[in-house]
């Protein structure tokens, strides 16, 4: 019989009772969640407006539990969904009916800091945060820093190769894991790379980071640790135009400087932060640059000169730069509460389209265009240095209708980032999100050279199977391999 | 020697990988082979030059990213560059001095295809780090693309940094993307003579530690230093330690000066200026220290607290030099007289301490075959071989080349 129709089967009958049976006999009871309220609690993840409840959730305390409960998974055929702290805002972690939903939070040991070797050997369940926490006396950090890094997991990192507000000097998740394990669909603990650089053969470890759960479930992680700066200070810049704004970034980066962080927020965003956070925000500008150095105090000044000599040819309306610790505080506190500044107002979704730069002035201008036509409210607050744009576009949630509106909204402005150049998730992931929206930026043969990958992992795709590509094409692909195994096995 | 084959579009390259595939023939994917003498050989593969796939086909100085088709000069690439004060940070390695091939040639695609990165791979990443698109062609005939020309994109599988590293072996890139970084202002290297190599390697972790951003940690034996310090001044007959730091004059002033305090503990620390600094890590890149043809030369990355330990193991048991780079994380061995060129030591130590040793270059007198590339365990085998059969599963596209098989 061919996978296709294994699977067809598979979704039509019930789980067997075994699976539960046999999931106590490989965990302790308070690891099972079974109970209707606390299968609440996970079904669903930072994008909330979508919930599945789940059959069961698992909570595994180590490698050899993950693989346990894999070959149950491989044992019945019943789908997996892993999940760090459900922090996705894509819908990575939302479970299935019929799926066990994976969580990895009780795996939160740092299990070996190694600072000769620049490196750290965790749980996947760790937080981004306490890796960061765990070295920071030793003047050491962990690079990629979402902004959920203070609840979020590496297993998650991993899964949707996380960046953040400073990967345009440090990279993100892909450029700073430099090994993981692994348990595979079948429960096999597999080893990939390791506490050194650029591992043997091919390169499996740039699969696994980003594959959203659909490769394996990593259960631990060797990253990378870097020296933490002497340190860092941001400079605030106003302009008139959004034009004006997005030109300074593209001539600042031409001109040869590098900043840890280049942030841009339009005047929607700018009223909302400051309404939120006092950070003491000019609301008289379109646009507002928060551009960040590292170094030690004459290194950042001397920096943040270049800086307002460059600016000065677009006509910055507004200079502040910080001088000590708490002025720089004083500047990114309104950053950082942008997306609790905004929900206050509203509920909002989170676009993650990338653009290349030097499109940014005509993108922000359609984007705006495109959410008129909605009658959706748009407010812009991005990492500009990378050209990873994060509309956030308002809509009333009580409102039938309004989320499937918001979503075709939505769409409309990842395909003009694809159209000019760009992608449609730069750090969020695809998850179910934007699963349908695969085709604007692949072609059917690009998606089926990443889905033969999965089938090489997972075989039966009961790893996270309905994420990340569109399903009918999934189907199909799932169809005409299974049958051309057969012509061959015949 | 067969007749090499030479496509130039798209088309091409297509019709000839069917082609064979239709008749049950291999393809030998080269660039301008300046790398072919890395790896394992097959007689029976085809070769094909993809050396007329060459164009930059964008260059966004502000974006901070180039294309380029895969024949592409890395040298044409270079040019581009120095015009806007950009680079290909990751030092890609040059092996013409080693292989007394012509210098300056080597495609942009085979730099992604082998990632050999340099010294500043410590700091910036390696080259596949900053692979952020490719198009390419599977061994099905296949045309896919993945990434693109953003930086931040984590739409699907990240077929892109798989193509680095896997040696024309699952489908010919046609064209790549890259990340590129302003070229810093300037740069100077600190410099120690006649470290013994455990208070060496300290040294180099008590650097790397500080917030200084050094781009350069290496530690040369006394052989293998002298090939580098042609045109340095300061020459001493002893090995040499090397620290290098980029950036602004104002910040290489204070930075060397913070460098020279907290390590003045481990001797004097000569400071090396431009252009000397420049030449000295070319020749690092250039792998000067290495040219000799007798010897046979080993790159092996590790975990760079257990390389000392590994090399004087391998040194008890293998006549050989050893010189580190990344800080300790990267060896290089030349070992002589030795039937297996020390193969099964080196990768026994190396497995035990983590990380993987590729032979570079058998040497003159190499007498029993040694597999290149680092033997994979059973598992990993496995997935290989399975990856190999999702790309180009009737073994078109350089079968052989890495392992048997695959």
């Amino acid at each position: 019989m061919g996978i296709f129709s294994k699977l067809q089967d598979k979704i039509k009958s019930a789980i067997p009772r075994s699976v539960i049976r046999d999931l106590t006999e490989v965990l302790k009871s308070d690891q099972i969640v079974l109970d209707q309220a606390g299968l609440q609690a996970f079904e669903t993840d930072a994008l909330t407006a979508i919930q599945v409840l789940p059959f069961v959730v698992v909570m595994p305390e180590s490698t050899e539990d993950v693989a346990a409960i894999a070959k149950i998974s491989h044992k019945y055929d019943v789908p997996m969904v892993p999940r760090g702290a459900g922090t996705s805002l894509a819908g990575g972690a939302i479970p299935l009916s019929n799926a066990i939903v994976v969580c990895l939070s009780r795996m939160n040991k740092i299990l070996d800091i190694d600072l000769m070797n620049r490196s750290a050997k965790v749980q996947a369940g760790v937080t981004n945060l306490a890796i960061s926490a765990a070295v920071d006396r030793d003047g050491f950090f962990y690079a990629p820093d979402p902004s959920s890094q203070l609840s979020c997991t590496i297993a998650g990192n991993i899964a949707m190769n996380s960046g953040g507000a400073h990967c345009l000097k440090y990279g993100v998740t892909t450029h700073n894991i430099l090994g993981v394990k692994l348990v595979t669909a079948e429960g096999k603990i597999l080893e990939f790379g390791g506490s050194f650089l650029d591992p043997a053969g091919y390169d499996f470890l740039s699969l696994i980071v980003g594959s959203e759960g659909g490769l394996g479930i990593v259960t631990e992680a060797t990253v990378m640790l870097r020296s933490k700066p002497e340190g860092a200070r941001p400079l605030l810049l106003g302009f008139e135009s959004h034009e004006q704004a997005g030109d300074c970034v593209a001539a600042i980066i031409g001109k040869g400087y590098l900043p840890v962080a280049i942030e841009f927020m339009d005047k929607p965003a700018i009223k909302a932060c400051e309404e939120h956070a006092r950070a003491g925000y000019p609301l008289d500008v379109e646009a507002l640059l928060i551009i960040e150095f590292e170094g030690a105090t004459e290194e950042v000044d001397a920096s943040f000169q270049q800086i307002l000599r460059i600016a000065s040819q677009f006509n910055p309306v507004h200079k502040r730069i910080a001088n000590t610790d708490e002025e720089a505080q004083a500047i990114w506190l309104g950053r950082k509460s942008a997306f609790g500044a905004i929900g206050r107002i509203s509920e909002y979704l989170c676009m993650d389209g990338v653009i290349p730069l030097s499109k940014l002035y005509h993108v922000l201008s359609k984007i705006t265009e495109i959410c008129n036509s909605y009658k959706f409210q748009v407010s812009n607050i991005f990492p500009a240095g990378d050209g990873n744009l994060h509309p956030l576009i308002l809509y009333d949630a009580n409102r039938t209708g309004e989320f499937q509106r918001v979503e075709k909204c939505g769409a409309e402005i990842l395909e003009l980032c694809v159209m000019a150049g760009g992608c449609i998730t730069g750090e969020h992931g695809v998850g179910l999100e934007k699963r349908d929206l695969m085709t604007l930026q692949f072609s059917e043969t690009d998606l089926i050279n990443q889905m033969r990958v999965k089938l090489l992992f997972d075989p039966n795709w009961v790893l996270n199977p309905d994420k990340v590509f569109p399903l009918e094409l999934a189907e199909t692909f799932r169809r005409n391999e299974s049958s051309s195994s057969d012509e061959e096995t015949a | 020697m067969q007749d090499m084959l030479t496509p130039l579009v798209d088309r091409d390259l297509k019709d000839m990988i069917l082609d064979a595939k239709d008749k049950g023939t291999s393809l030998e994917i080269l660039g301008h082979g300046t790398k072919r003498m890395i790896g394992r050989y097959s007689e029976k593969n085809v070769p094909l030059t993809m050396r007329r796939f060459s164009e930059v086909t964008l260059y966004e100085p502000s974006e901070l990213v180039i294309s380029a088709r895969a024949g592409t000069p890395i040298a044409e690439v270079e040019r581009e560059l120095k015009s806007y004060d950009q680079h290909l940070p990751f030092e890609h390695l040059d092996f013409s001095k080693l292989f007394e091939t012509e210098p300056g040639y080597g495609t942009i695609g085979s730099l992604f295809a082998t990632n050999f990165s340099g010294s500043r791979r410590l700091l910036k990443g390696s080259a596949r780090d900053h692979l952020i698109g490719v198009k390419a062609i599977n061994g099905r005939g296949e045309s896919f693309s993945s990434g693109g020309r953003v930086m931040k994109n984590v739409a699907g599988y990240d077929l892109t940094k798989l193509m680095a590293n896997s040696w024309g072996t699952l489908a010919v890139m046609t064209e790549v993307t890259i990340k590129l970084l302003p070229t810093p202002p300037s740069e100077c290297t600190l410099f120690l003579y006649g470290l013994e190599e455990d208070i060496a390697l300290e040294a180099l972790r008590s650097a790397i530690a500080t917030p200084f951003e050094i781009s350069g940690a290496v530690h040369l034996n006394k052989n293998h230093a002298f090939s580098c310090l042609d045109g340095v001044t300061y020459v001493q007959d002893k090995a040499v330690t090397a620290i290098r730091l980029e950036n602004t004059p104002k910040s290489l002033a204070y930075r060397s000066e913070k460098i020279r305090e907290l390590l003045s503990a481990f001797g004097e620390l000569f400071y090396i200026d431009e252009p000397e600094s420049k030449l000295f890590w070319q020749n690092m890149r250039q792998l000067a220290f290495l040219a000799n043809r007798e010897d046979a030369i080993w790159r092996v990355s590790t975990s760079p607290h257990r390389a000392f330990q590994s090399a004087r193991q391998i040194k008890k048991l293998v006549d050989s030099q050893i010189s580190y780079d990344w800080g300790g994380g990267l060896l290089w061995i030349s070992t002589r007289g030795v039937a297996d060129m020390g193969s099964s030591d080196i990768r026994r130590i190396i497995a035990q301490a983590g990380g993987h040793a590729t032979l570079i270059y058998p040497g003159e007198d190499a007498t029993q075959p040694v597999s290149p590339f680092h033997p994979l365990d059973p598992a990993h085998m496995q997935l290989t071989k399975g990856l190999k059969t999702m790309f180009d599963p009737a073994g078109v596209l350089n079968p052989g080349r890495m392992y048997d098989g695959v």
